[in-house]
């Protein structure tokens, strides 16, 4: 298989990466979206409720969380680039780079978490933190799943794993980091914003 | 062409396209920070969110050099989400 997809100036057949974690992605990303539909939908049934709620949430972070993921995101990319220069320990600089980011994400989205519990919210609380939370969380653990997935591709980059002609695995774990990335794009706004 | 020149020829679009994305989060922020509300907000911030995703999904996840049928299914996502989040937000103005 060409893991090449991207560096050539025709277009490939097949995505970047394994093409399992593609249906993984396309099927997380139907999960999310599924759950971002039905919470504009539910927001209809009380909409008051909703944005007085929403007027609680700390935007500032939500958008610094967005920031720290669309820049992990874009080290992802140099990552991937490093690798098919074949400079391996620039690819594994990068990576560790990308998941200090989203080491970030964690701790700010901790803050959070600590802060909204800490004021009595929970997910009883209303309608509106029941979607906030369950889906914030959700994308909590996707967010540590995928730095697991990043951690396990750079101990293979350190044992020398991958190269510029095999580096599939890298290129897995990256677009698994984009997708993360993706869903939280569409959740800032949702949640955090529109109202 | 060598892959490093390669490489940089993919990068370089990928780094303007970071700078965006984070220009358009901070538009996002703004807007949310002045409380703006109603319709025209709505729609106008769904249509960054599409073009924020559709970056990430072209340059980032490197569909734009994969074969229209991997791309489409993200752009399909991307518009089918959008729109419906636009709609429940139309008839709770209406």
């Amino acid at each position: 298989m060409n893991t090449d997809n991207t560096t050539t100036c025709s277009k490939s057949d097949l995505p970047p990466g394994d093409l399992v974690i593609w249906i993984f992605i396309y099927a997380e990303l139907l999960v999310f979206g599924v759950l971002f539909v039905v919470y504009a939908f539910a927001r209809n049934n009380d909409v008051e409720l909703f944005n007085a709620s929403q007027d609680l949430v700390n935007r500032v972070s939500g958008a610094a969380n967005t920031l720290v993921l669309i820049t992990s995101s874009y080290f992802a990319v140099r990552a991937v680039a490093a690798i098919r220069d074949d400079d391996a320990a620039l690819c594994r600089r990068w990576l560790l780079t990308t998941i200090g980011m989203g080491g970030v994400f964690v701790v700010i989205k901790l803050f959070e978490f600590t802060d909204k519990f800490s004021s009595g919210i929970s997910l009883s609380t209303n309608s509106y933190w029941t979607f906030f939370l369950s889906m914030t969380v959700f994308h909590f653990m996707h967010v540590i799943l995928g730095m697991i997935i990043l951690a396990a591709v750079y101990l293979k980059a350190r044992k020398g794993g991958y190269s510029a002609r095999e580096h599939r695995g890298v290129e897995t774990g990256v677009s698994y980091w984009h997708m993360v990335d993706l869903v939280w794009i569409i959740l800032f706004p949702l949640v955090y914003v529109i109202r | 062409m060598t892959q490093s020149a390669e490489s940089h020829r993919w990068i370089r679009p990928c780094t303007k396209v970071w700078l965006v994305l984070m220009v358009l989060t901070l538009v996002t922020l703004a807007i949310g920070q002045r409380g703006l509300t109603g319709m025209p907000v709505v729609g106008f911030l769904m249509v960054m969110t599409f073009i924020k995703g559709q970056m990430v999904a072209d340059y980032f996840m490197g569909l734009k050099r994969v074969a229209w049928r991997w791309r489409i299914i993200i752009l399909l996502y991307m518009i089918i989400v959008c729109s419906l989040i636009s709609t429940a937000y139309y008839i709770s103005v209406g």
